[in-house]
């Protein structure tokens, strides 16, 4: 309850193991083993289902069939304009659409036999990335990582065409760890979307899903994750964000579907001038959980950080929110937000929320804000009046209230098929 | 602004008031070992004549207390618990009327700022020295309506019954590791209970000081507002300076009948060597109303969370609360308001004010169960910072169990605006009174809820405290 427990900085390269891979694994099985697994009380799990991150019954491994989600999404971006289209499927990246050499920036998959030495500041950023020493499930992540993708951008290059990366869920029973780096050097600019993708299958499929952005000074980057999976899927992602001076990251995340869901937004804004936006958007229905948590580090002065999430919660789901941001003595000029809404649409439903701040600077300006209601019964009356009748009216009100995340997806087939998938979904 | 200040010598009490003093020759009847176990609880019950059944309910909130460790969260608590005396007895006894009342005692209320002229137009005037109350009285009307006004220990004495039915039933010891305790060696406090639609027109008063080096003070209170009866309680805390670190940790639990309600005002002062970790809970049944106005200017380390259980269809919850925290202070202050019945309503205001190292927390909790149709509750934190080390943290908590509740919370950092400074200096207000005026503006919207003496010792108080702030 003190909020400070999870957000003891983390410190940067200490390896006191071997480099590369199978060190980082070792490091973190041993901070794992180390750790109790978190309980409900433990807050930002407050509807969650911490055993269920867990691949203790689980194989470790890839279907080599791709789902049919990731066949849509794949068709569906052939037709929605040029693009470079990725899969990372089990034997490695796979290109689906455009070549790499549109891109411009260099894109690698390291294994453990491959040189992590060509790329030294990598075994640091993967060892920053255990920020929160007391998060057993994230040790575990990092203690089975299979490979790491990572994705180079140049100095000054300019990203030209989206770059699309499909994730699938390993299939039935199967269990997977990726860990995906973007370095984006300085006065570099992309957009990146991920779509993580999943069919219905009748026996648990476990993704962990890492994203390192690690944005030099002057950069900037736009990332959308697209989550759509089926039962049966369970999720665990974490994002985190180093910025440096003047970097600009725009960060939009939107899941639907699947069953057990955590996901992690941290975001440090480490140079001065840095600015980070985050939105995301959970729809969520049946018995499905969902628990978020968010961390905005303000480390140095004169950084912007806005924060939206969003939930609808259908049926018997449960969602919880739990945010923070930390404002560091020095760090004045801080401008931070931090907003947290939901729509409970069901009896059944429930919704907790926590947004935190910890502010130890005074020329700042921070706010936060948290609401959790139903359609409201006003306007739902005011459409009733204009003969709009209330299920249409229900339905017009929670696309309205998705809209303000949704519209972030850029105009055209992918803001169609979201939109499709989303109100595909009983209101 | 400073026509006032140069014109009210009332100030320079107010800072003596607020630094706090020490009565050397306090003479105490009786006083325990200090540090605690089942002998200091079996002789303070039997010193005070108790009845069986709260001598068992001492022991076994003992129990609770030594199995429960310290909270891990909130503030630093750092007290030496063995060093403690939990138990003392002034000789004077319970005293029917002003006069009796000794004269040392009666020098400490004066400089407390209870002027013998301003208690008449009391209803009541409960005063708390150290541990036992010594001074008592309630206007004769109110007693013949049936009124009761008395301290915790006369209370239990003169209605059992009454007193067995409902103490413990809002805070159970088991509730926390301070309410253990509280309900352990609890002495004095109040206990009030207003009969059936009557409504007491004025509040009713009570003070409460920690006098001796290391005596805790666990003052216990108990009100209750039959159907349709209106009181307002009004409870002051001031504490004199010493060096050894102190324990104030009071229970108070309100029972707000069907129809009635309860206002609950306290300003605390306390020392900056004290730890104030009070459970302050309300209970409101059917359309009752309780209302917590709460204000926190010194202690060391403040943990207070004044909740508002809303069982009854239709009752409403209101905290408003300012914290100002100094250098070296903790406040942690905040609200909880538990929606269970249909049609149930909260408001939690908190105002903050963090000055030099001072930090300021607000912590909060706003739960709604299922089947609570309709409930509504809203929360409103403002923030602020007047140095660069100043420090403020918010940490609320919202669940949700019920779609057709509505629940917001907002909450707000920042610093003095330089607008507003500038915008007072040029028209000829120095620095140091600008800031003053400023911060009285921030707590503005609750002070006003305050009766009119206490509203203008709270300004004062601030602005005594804002000197030498700037430049």
């Amino acid at each position: 309850m003190s909020g400070s427990s999870e957000t003891q900085s983390g410190h940067r390269g200490n390896a006191a193991h071997e480099a590369g891979l199978p060190g980082l694994r070792q490091r973190y099985a041993e901070l794992a083993a180390a750790l109790p697994l978190p309980d409900l009380r433990t807050e930002s799990w407050h509807y969650g289902r911490p055993d269920k991150f867990l691949p203790e019954q689980l194989t470790q491994g890839i279907s080599p069939q791709a789902s049919n989600r990731s066949l849509h999404v794949a068709d569906m971006l052939q037709h929605a304009g040029p693009a470079i289209v990725l899969r990372l499927g089990i034997e490695g990246l796979e290109c689906l659409q455009g070549s790499m050499e549109d891109f411009g920036g260099s894109i690698s998959l390291l294994d453990e036999h491959a040189g992590f030495s060509e790329h030294p500041a990598l075994q640091g950023w993967l060892e920053s990335l255990n920020q929160r020493e007391s998060d057993k499930l994230e040790a575990e992540q990092l203690s089975r990582l299979q490979r790491v993708m990572l994705l180079d951008m140049s100095a000054n290059s300019e990203g030209g065409l989206p770059l699309h990366l499909i994730v699938d869920m390993p299939g039935a029973g199967l269990y997977r760890s990726e860990q995906i780096v973007v370095n984006a050097q300085s006065g570099s600019a992309c957009s990146l979307h991920l779509h993580i993708t999943g069919d219905d299958i009748e026996e648990q499929s476990l993704l962990h899903l890492g994203l390192h952005l690690e944005l030099a000074d002057n950069s900037s980057l736009k990332l959308l994750r697209y989550q759509n999976t089926g039962t049966h899927c369970d999720v665990r992602g974490i994002e985190t964000q180093h910025l440096g001076r003047d970097a600009r990251c725009t960060s939009v995340s939107l899941f639907v579907g699947g069953r057990h869901l955590r996901h992690d937004a941290i975001t440090s804004l480490a140079g001065p001038g840095s600015e980070s936006v985050l939105r995301g958007l959970y729809h969520m229905g049946g018995r499905q959980t969902a628990s978020i948590f968010s961390h905005q580090d303000h480390r140095v002065a004169n950084a912007h950080s806005d924060l939206l999430f969003k939930g609808t919660m259908l049926d018997r789901s449960a969602a919880s929110y739990l945010g923070q941001i930390t404002v560091a003595p020095d760090a004045q000029g801080t401008d931070a937000y931090q907003s947290n809404r939901s729509l409970l649409l069901s009896p059944k439903a429930r919704s907790s929320s926590s947004p935190q701040l910890e502010i130890e600077a005074n020329d700042v300006r921070c706010s936060h804000g948290a609401s959790v209601a139903n359609v409201s019964s006003e306007e739902l009356f005011y459409l009733e009046s204009r003969g709009i009748d209330p299920e249409t009216g229900r339905q017009l009100l929670v696309s309205g209230f998705l809209a303000e995340v949704a519209d972030l997806v850029p105009e055209g087939r992918l803001r169609e098929y979201v939109y499709g998938d989303m109100l595909g979904r009983r209101v | 602004m400073s026509d006032s200040q140069q014109s009210t010598p009332d100030i320079i009490n107010i800072g003596s008031y607020q630094a706090g003093w020490h009565d050397a020759d306090a003479r105490y009847s009786y006083k325990a070992e200090p540090g605690l176990n089942e002998n200091v609880v079996r002789q303070m019950s039997e010193m005070k004549n108790e009845p069986k059944w709260m001598l068992d309910f001492r022991l076994r909130s003992l129990k609770h207390y030594e199995e429960r460790p310290i909270p891990w969260w909130g503030g630093k608590i750092d007290v030496d618990f063995d060093s403690i005396y939990y138990y003392l007895k002034p000789d004077s006894g319970n005293n029917r009327t002003w006069e009796e009342v000794p004269e040392e005692m009666k020098r400490t209320f004066e400089r407390l700022g209870i002027p013998e002229a301003e208690r008449k137009s009391l209803a009541g005037v409960g005063a708390q020295y150290d541990s036992e109350s010594v001074y008592h009285n309630l206007k004769k009307e109110w007693e013949e309506a049936g009124v009761v006004f008395l301290d915790m220990d006369t209370g239990l004495r003169e209605h059992e019954d009454v007193v067995r039915e409902h103490f413990g039933t809002v805070i159970p010891p088991e509730d926390n590791k301070f309410s253990a305790l509280n309900s352990a060696v609890w002495s004095g406090g109040s206990f009030v209970y207003v009969p059936k639609g009557v409504k007491i027109d004025i509040p009713l008063q009570a003070y409460f000081r920690i006098n001796a080096d290391k005596a805790g003070q666990f003052e216990r209170t108990l009100i209750i507002a039959d159907e349709g009866a209106f009181v307002h309680y009004i409870e002051g805390c001031t504490a004199p300076t010493w060096t050894a670190d102190s324990l104030h940790s009071a229970v108070v639990e309100i029972i707000a009948k069907p129809g009635s309600r309860i206002r609950y005002s306290t300003v605390q002062n306390w020392s900056n060597s004290v730890y104030n970790l009070v459970t302050k809970r309300a209970v409101a049944m059917e359309h009752a109303t309780v209302e917590w106005l709460d204000g926190n200017i010194g202690s060391q380390l403040t943990m207070k969370y004044p909740s508002v259980m809303l069982v009854g269809e239709g009752a409403r919850g209101e905290v408003m609360s300012i914290a100002y925290a100094q250098d070296g202070q903790h406040q942690d202050t905040g609200a909880k308001m538990i929606h269970v019945a249909p049609g149930t309503t909260s408001r939690i205001i908190a105002k903050s004010i963090s000055k030099g190292l001072g930090r300021s927390t607000y912590r909060g909790l706003v739960r709604i169960h299922s089947g609570a149709r309709g409930a509504k509750s809203s929360v409103d934190c403002d923030a602020l910072l007047l140095d660069r080390n100043s420090r403020t943290d918010t940490y609320p908590y919202i669940e949700v169990d019920e779609d057709s509740a509505s629940v917001g919370h907002e909450a707000r950092v920042s610093k003095v605006s330089e607008q507003q400074m500038f915008y007072l200096m040029q028209r000829g207000i120095e620095e140091s009174e600008a800031l003053a005026l400023i911060v009285n503006g921030f707590i503005e919207p609750i002070t006003k809820q305050l009766p009119l003496e206490y509203a203008v010792e709270l300004n004062r108080l601030i602005e005594l405290e804002m000197e030498g702030s700037v430049g």
